[in-house]
C-alpha cells in the first residue's frame, strides 16, 4: 500500500522538525511538504496534493485560518489544527472548526527535550492515523 | 536496545541543535522588529508581527521543556496581544519592558547552550512581575486564545458550518485563477486536456465546498466533457468566455451583499438551487447552466 502523504505547515523549523521525527519510521505515513507559512504551503498544494495536512494556526504572511479555508477548496486533504490555542472555549480554535477543520488538537509541550521517541506525540500520530483511516 | 539509546540521543541531540538555530533566529527577528517599533511607531502590522514572532518563540521554548522562559514569553505576548486588539496603548515603558525581557532571553540561551536545562524561575520573576502590572492595570485582559483549560476538539465530525465573506472572495479568487489557467493551457497547441481537467475538477470541488448549488451538474458535464475529449477546444473556449462574463455577474452581486451560501450538505451536493437573494434573477433561470453558463455552450 502506497504510504498516505503528509504536509506540515508551522512556522517553528523545531515543530516542524519534532513532527518529522514522530512519523520517521511510520511506514503507513510519509512526510512529502513542509511550509513555513500559509503562502508558501499554497504553493505546493497543488504539486504535493497531501492526503493531510498538520496545520499551525498562528503564522506570518498566511495564517492558518485563511489557508484553512483556500486549502479546503482546493483539494479534499484532512486539516489537523496542530496549535497552542487548541482548546476548547477559544475564539480561533472555534473558527476553525466552523470552517472545516478536521481535527484540533495541542502542541506537544515540554516534552521534546525529555521524552523524543516512540512515544512523543502520541495524540498526532493517533489523530493522523485515524483520520486516516489507518486505525 | 544500546542502538535504540544512541538513536533517541541523535534526535534529542539534533533538536536541540535545530532549538539553539531557530532561536537565534527568533531573537534576531524580535529585536529588529522592536527598533523598528521604537523608531517608527507601532503600525498594525508591525504590532502583529511582533505578537507573532513571541507566540512562535514561547511555543518552541515550551517544546523544550523550558517552562520559566516560556513563562516569561508568555507575559510578552500577552502584552502584545492587548496591543494588537487596541485595549492596551503600547507606551514606551512597555517598550523599555520588552527591550528588557528581549535581553533577558538572551543571557537564557547561552545558559540554556551551555546546560541544556531551563533557567531559574527567580530568574525570570521581576520582569513576570512587571508585565504582570502592566497587564493589570488595563481594563481588560487578553481573551481568545489563552484559554488554556485543557480540553481541546480532537477530531471533529462536522463538516464546515460557516461560509464567511472571507471563504467566498477566496473561492473568487480561485475561480478566477484556474479560469486563466485553463485559458493559457487552451491558447497552447500543445496542451495536454489532463491539465485543464484537474483546473476545472478543483474549480467544481470548491463550488461544491461553498455550497455553490446552482448550475453544479452543468459544471460538472463540461468537466466530464473535458475529461473524456468530446468537445473541440473551440467549444470549450467559448464555454469558458461565457463562464468568465458570468463569474463577474456572480461576484458583483457578492459585492452588493445579494449573494447568500449555505455550507453544503452531503444530500444538497447534488441539487440544483438557487443561492440568490430576493431581486436578483440574473442565474436562477433553470435553462442556465453553472454560474448562468449555457448548457448549449457544452
Amino acid at each position: 500500500m502506497q504510504p498516505k502523504s503528509l504536509m506540515i505547515v508551522d512556522d517553528s523549523t523545531v515543530m516542524r522538525k519534532l513532527i518529522a521525527q514522530i512519523f520517521m519510521d511510520n511506514k503507513h505515513i510519509s512526510i512529502k511538504a513542509e511550509a513555513a507559512n500559509g503562502e508558501e504551503a499554497l504553493k505546493q498544494l497543488r504539486t504535493v496534493n497531501p492526503d493531510l495536512i498538520l496545520l499551525d494556526i498562528e503564522m506570518p504572511k498566511m495564517d492558518g485560518l485563511e489557508f484553512l479555508r483556500r486549502a479546503k477548496l482546493r483539494c479534499a486533504a484532512k486539516i489537523v489544527i496542530l496549535s497552542s490555542v487548541a482548546a476548547v472555549g477559544s475564539e480561533r480554535a472555534s473558527k476553525a472548526v466552523k470552517l472545516g477543520a478536521d481535527a484540533i488538537i495541542s502542541k506537544p509541550s515540554g516534552t521534546v527535550s525529555f521524552d523524543i521517541g516512540p512515544k512523543c506525540g502520541e495524540e498526532i500520530t493517533n489523530t493522523v492515523s485515524k483520520l486516516l483511516g489507518l486505525h | 536496545m544500546t542502538d535504540k539509546k544512541t538513536q533517541v540521543e541523535l534526535m534529542r541531540e539534533e533538536m536541540w541543535e535545530t532549538f539553539f538555530q531557530e532561536v537565534e533566529d527568533l531573537l534576531e527577528k524580535l529585536e529588529t522588529q522592536l527598533l523598528d517599533i521604537d523608531s517608527n511607531g507601532s503600525s498594525e502590522d508591525l504590532i502583529a508581527g511582533l505578537f507573532r514572532t513571541m507566540h512562535t518563540f514561547k511555543g518552541t521554548t515550551g517544546m523544550m521543556g523550558l517552562a520559566n522562559i516560556q513563562d516569561l514569553a508568555h507575559c510578552a505576548e500577552d502584552a502584545m496581544d492587548l496591543v494588537r486588539n487596541n485595549k492596551m496603548a503600547l507606551e514606551s515603558n512597555t517598550i523599555d519592558l520588552l527591550f528588557k525581557t528581549l535581553d533577558k532571553f538572551s543571557d537564557a540561551s547561552k545558559t540554556v547552550k551551555e546546560t541544556k536545562q531551563d533557567i531559574q524561575q527567580s530568574d525570570v520573576a521581576d520582569l513576570i512581575g512587571e508585565f504582570k502590572e502592566v497587564i493589570s492595570s488595563e481594563p481588560h485582559n487578553p481573551t481568545d486564545d489563552s484559554s488554556d483549560n485543557g480540553i481541546t476538539f480532537g477530531i471533529i465530525e462536522n463538516q464546515v458550518t460557516e461560509i464567511d465573506n472571507e471563504y467566498v472572495s477566496a473561492f473568487f479568487e480561485l475561480a478566477w485563477e484556474n479560469i486563466k489557467l485553463i485559458k493559457g493551457a487552451l491558447s497552447e497547441e500543445t496542451s495536454n486536456l489532463e491539465d485543464i481537467f484537474e483546473f476545472c475538477e478543483e474549480l467544481l470541488h470548491a463550488a461544491q465546498h461553498i455550497g455553490i448549488t446552482e448550475g453544479l451538474t452543468a459544471l460538472q458535464i463540461f468537466t466530464e466533457s473535458i475529461k473524456n475529449n468530446s468537445d473541440s477546444r473551440e467549444l470549450i473556449a467559448s464555454g469558458l468566455n461565457e463562464l468568465s462574463h458570468t463569474l463577474w455577474d456572480l461576484e458583483d452581486l457578492f459585492d452588493l451583499g445579494k449573494l447568500s451560501l449555505s455550507p453544503p450538505t452531503d444530500d444538497a451536493q447534488l441539487s440544483e438551487g438557487s443561492q440568490l437573494s430576493e431581486g436578483s434573477d440574473t442565474c436562477s433561470d433553470p435553462n442556465t447552466g453553472f454560474l448562468g453558463l449555457s448548457k448549449e455552450a457544452f
